[in-house]
């Protein structure tokens, strides 16, 4: 609830917000560098705010985290701490001091990019005589490829769709397997490459 | 003492079982060493599509750096990481995944990792990692850095 009212002030003032509900979900999200600045709840469930903060600073995130509790945080790694209840003005006026962070594209060569597409492309095939034999082990072995791989060739898409079938196939069952594949397939090959 | 210390190329070793994935990722480090002020940038490249590949060059090359995919064909990168902790327990190891499973993380810090790219590569995760790097460089004990550092 407070949640929301307060992604609402920060979305009217102009920021893109991004919610997450646990620690565990907070370093996942933050793993992405898509963020200027994370706001932790200090405690949470699955994992608090406190361990989130020391598991990202482990791997090297520099970027600022911002505890808020209700009580004092005295933990090394956060750049600033909020104490709560929270007021957005004040918030406001800390978020100023953190500028927005320049976002590094990935530099990708056209050859490269053509060369991947090219491969992409074989995948499909391959997939689809997979498929065909219900060859369903080495079928997803390679969705679970595209799904890694795609996306840093400027497919976004395609990984999304690996992603998608990847979630969904266990609860999948065994005679619909097939058109299943199929319409992944299908999907796929409507994202014209190139 | 700075000018005129000839440092020697340091070396990353680049796992990953798609090849298209390791020259993005060599095009990208390379680009990132020449546009961002970081201090360790002289690096030579090796490369490996597979486990039993990654521990022969990792034997022989002993990189101080190493990207390190968790999925390979045969067999997971984390017991390659703790494989390569090791024959050099200073080697600085990036994971990368698809997966960004707190799992998979947990047992990456644990093993010994220095960081963890979560698939796709962007720019700015990569830079994230390299400057990491160099702080992690210069805490390293001196004697383990200066065998790097040679007089013309």
């Amino acid at each position: 609830m407070l949640a929301q009212l307060f992604q609402l002030q920060a979305e009217t003032a102009g920021h893109q917000v991004v919610w997450v509900e646990n620690g565990d979900l907070a370093v996942q999200h933050a793993l992405s560098y898509q963020f200027d600045i994370i706001l932790m709840d200090v405690q949470m469930p699955v994992l608090d705010g406190v361990s989130a903060m020391q598991m990202l600073r482990t791997l090297g995130y520099d970027r600022p985290i911002i505890a808020m509790s209700a009580e004092q945080v005295t933990e090394p790694g956060f750049d600033l701490a909020l104490k709560k209840p929270l007021q957005w003005q004040n918030v406001q006026q800390q978020l100023v001091k953190f500028k927005a962070i320049p976002a590094i594209a990935l530099e990708l060569p056209s050859e490269l990019k053509h060369a991947y597409q090219a491969h992409a492309q074989q995948l499909f095939l391959q997939l689809g005589s997979l498929a065909e034999q219900q060859e369903w082990e080495e079928f997803m072995t390679i969705v679970h490829q595209l799904k890694g791989s795609a996306a840093s060739f400027d497919l976004a898409i395609i990984s999304e769709l690996a992603h998608q079938l990847q979630s969904e196939w266990h609860s999948i069952p065994a005679e619909q397997r097939k058109q299943r594949a199929a319409y992944f397939l299908e999907q796929c090959k409507a994202c014209k490459l190139k | 003492m700075q000018t005129k210390v000839k440092v020697r190329e340091q070396k990353i070793l680049l796992v990953d079982d798609l090849d298209y994935n390791r020259q993005l990722l060599r095009n990208n480090l390379t680009a990132l060493f020449s546009k961002e002020k970081l201090k360790y940038k002289a690096f030579s490249y090796f490369q490996a599509h597979n486990s039993s590949s990654a521990l022969l060059a990792f034997s022989q090359q002993l990189p101080e750096m190493v990207f390190l995919d968790i999925e390979l064909p045969d067999g997971s990168g984390l017991e390659l990481l703790k494989r390569f902790k090791e024959q050099k327990p200073d080697c600085f190891v990036v994971m990368v995944s698809g997966v960004s499973t707190l799992d998979n993380v947990k047992t990456s810090i644990a093993s010994g990792a220095a960081s963890f790219i979560v698939k796709p590569f962007t720019g700015d995760k990569i830079l994230a990692v390299l400057k990491q790097f160099d702080r992690y460089y210069d805490k390293l004990p001196k004697q383990v850095a200066e065998p790097l550092l040679q007089k013309p």
